[in-house]
């Protein structure tokens, strides 16, 4: 045998082993699961690196229009780099783009880039499917259905907010328990069939339940798989929740001096400092002294609001026993122009130039005109519920807080609710207006809400919702 | 027993006690009364703008006054022209409190001490501007113009800076945002119509 076919054989290994070397990427980046984005909603972002040292990935979606022009929204996520292979997986917020680029900078060079383009910009909920017939899903619900591998269902709430119902058969696996809670805390309808439901953890949970089983502001389906209008039914609409209680919030512009007030002081300033000139000398010179300063004290004082940036915040807790979906809500008022940053990771509630940096420490940065107003809404997040219904239906304080306005929803009202406290008598359910009602008219019935402050706590009742 | 004041601020004083400069002082301050009521927001809640009309209208009215008695300077005696140099500064700053309260209650960026910085140096800048306006028209036989004059350079200094691009000369510009070049600028006019002042002196004293 010559040795040609072997000289040959070996060429042609070292150029598969070049051609791997080189045309290998050094990053990739995943918005969204399986590369399907939600807009208007947070997505998990998976960043993968090998052999690229430290650096930040950037994403700027430009939200603007033909007649406001571009209004940029730029995400920052530093990336941890380093010899080998390394996974970064965060979730962002979305917003709905008219074009989207990024860019992931180390060491001073862009390493990596890409663009999203505007037709993914696509405001629909996605329905996860971890199955191997992925497609007998697909067939009953018109939307859009995305197939993943259990492997890659994370375990945070955020990343399931553009998520309407994640399909498990187990004949592809099963997820962690603990992906399969955030899914359903996150307002997801978890639908568990087949095989899913012999998991030792899953059929614990499930017991004797018939068909739902709720977790915070969603649950697990564990009954015959429902159609589309069946899973609108049974989700909460907590976009609603949360709209309604953004509005009832807002900071107020701060309370200036009278303009007669204002007229009395500079007039008294004016004639008092031609006196002390009438006066003349010394006397004169040192009474318009004490005159300039008492008066510059008292301008500077008075109608000076106690800081020039104003923020308020609040959160929301919708859940159904120990379990809450939790956001905060963050809202500012700015006198002079310039930035406001909170130092959370947020998103505006309307289109808004600015910056959201994640990392330590995490901001998020609005570019905001004089005396302004906006709103920014925390990324939504599993937490031990703090007011709960017990098998009567009635209010229970489950945390350590005292909590207030404790009302039923079409039912009694109570003055406070107390960890370890027996209820009081019940109220009368007084009459409420404005944003708390609009509130209150979204809730199923029988569903318990109160106050903590300015943190609104919601139990809903724990009655199959379709 | 009362404190001796030095000659040249007894002077100052004296200027604004009698004469035409309490006149025009009181006029000032109650066209600014009257801008800062006028822009005060009426009801609470509302967007307090009045810092932006009644910086601008100060800085106008006193570079105005400024360039006004600026130009009367080359004619009086050097302790003359010191007494009224410091008489319209000190009303410029007499106007300050006005202005630091509808900054305050109208909280723009531009910082509150950029007013009591430059409201000093620009008004010696205009003084002496005014100064070297009032040589030239004298050198040019022309005061029949120069209650005219004083309104013209300051649209003409508007003018330029509009031109330019910059905010060098334009007290209008120059009262909203902090401006080191209109700084520079009228401190470095101000040296120099202190210079020629001196030198105008010594010539008179020379020639009698």
């Amino acid at each position: 045998m010559s040795g040609r076919p072997w000289l040959a054989l070996l060429l042609a290994a070292s150029l598969q082993v070049a051609h791997g070397q080189g045309g290998g990427r050094l990053a990739e980046v995943e918005v969204g699961f399986r590369a399907a984005p939600v807009a208007d909603a947070w997505n998990p972002l998976r960043v993968t690196v090998r052999d690229v040292g430290s650096g930040r990935l950037t994403l700027v979606a430009d939200q603007g229009n033909l007649r406001d022009g571009e209004i940029p929204w730029t995400m920052v996520v530093p990336v941890s780099g380093g010899a080998g292979v390394r996974v970064l997986e965060v979730d962002v917020y979305l917003p709905a783009w008219r074009s989207l680029v990024w860019s992931l900078e180390a060491g001073g060079t862009i390493v990596a880039s890409g663009a999203l383009p505007r037709e993914a910009a696509d405001r629909r909920r996605l329905d996860l499917v971890v199955s191997a017939r992925p497609g007998a899903v697909a067939e009953r619900l018109a939307g859009r259905v995305v197939d993943v591998p259990a492997s890659l269902l994370p375990a945070r709430a955020a990343a399931y907010d553009g998520v309407r119902s994640l399909w498990i058969d187990g004949s592809a696996g099963m997820p962690a328990p603990a992906a399969l809670t955030a899914a359903a805390a996150a307002g997801a309808v978890v639908v568990l069939d087949g095989d899913a439901l012999r998991d030792p953890v899953v059929a614990e949970v499930v017991g004797e339940a018939a068909t739902w089983i709720p977790i915070a502001a969603g649950g697990w389906w564990v009954g015959p798989p429902p159609d589309g209008a069946q899973l609108e039914s049974a989700r909460v609409d907590l976009d609603a929740y949360l709209a309604a209680f953004a509005a009832a919030g807002g900071v107020v512009a701060p309370r200036t001096v009278s303009v007669a007030a204002v007229m009395v002081a500079a007039s008294a300033y004016v004639l008092l400092v031609l006196l002390a000139w009438r006066v003349g000398g010394a006397p004169g010179l040192l009474t318009w002294s004490v005159l300039l300063l008492g008066a510059s004290v008292l301008a500077w004082g008075a109608p000076r609001p106690s800081s020039p940036t104003l923020i308020e915040s609040r959160a929301l807790h919708v859940g159904v026993g120990d379990l809450a979906w939790r956001t905060e809500v963050h809202d500012l008022l700015t006198l002079p122009a310039g930035e406001v940053e909170v130092p959370r990771v947020a998103r505006p509630a309307t289109t808004t130039t600015g910056e959201q940096r994640l990392g330590s420490p995490p901001a998020t940065t609005l570019t905001l005109p004089r005396w302004r107003g906006a709103t920014l809404v925390e990324s939504p997040r599993a937490a031990p519920a703090l007011l709960a219904l017990d098998a009567d239906g009635l209010p229970v304080a489950v945390g350590d807080r005292v909590l207030h306005d404790v009302r039923i929803v079409g039912g009694p009202a109570w003055r406070e609710v107390a960890p370890g406290r027996a209820l009081e008598p019940a109220t009368d359910p007084a009459g409420i207006g404005g944003h708390a009602a609009a509130f209150e008219a979204l809730l199923p019935p029988g569903s318990a809400w109160a106050r903590d402050g300015d943190d609104w706590h919601v139990a809903l009742a724990p009655g199959v919702r379709w | 027993m009362t404190a001796r004041l030095p000659r040249v601020v007894e002077r100052g004083l004296e200027r604004l006690r009698a004469g035409d400069l309490p006149q025009f002082g009181l006029l000032l301050l109650a066209l600014l009364v009257a801008t800062l009521v006028v822009t005060w927001p009426a009801r609470p809640g509302l967007a307090n703008e009045s810092w932006y009309t009644v910086s601008q209208t100060r800085s106008v009215l006193v570079a105005l006054l400024a360039l006004g008695y600026g130009m009367g300077l080359p004619l009086a005696t050097p302790r003359a022209a010191a007494g009224t140099v410091l008489a319209v500064s000190l009303l410029a700053i007499t106007t300050l409190p006005l202005e630091l309260v509808a900054h305050a209650g109208s909280a723009p960026a531009t910082p509150a001490w950029w007013a009591w910085l430059v409201t000093p140096v620009a008004t010696a800048g205009h003084l002496a501007l005014g100064a070297l306006l009032g040589i030239v028209v004298r050198r040019l036989r022309l005061t029949a113009l120069a209650p005219l004059l004083a309104p013209a350079v300051l649209v003409g200094a508007v003018a330029i800076d509009v031109r330019l691009g910059v905010t060098l000369l334009n007290p209008l510009t120059a009262a909203l945002q902090v401006a080191p070049g209109h700084l520079a600028f009228h401190g470095a006019a101000a040296l120099l119509g202190a210079a020629a002042l001196g030198w105008a002196a010594r010539r008179r004293g020379g020639e009698a």
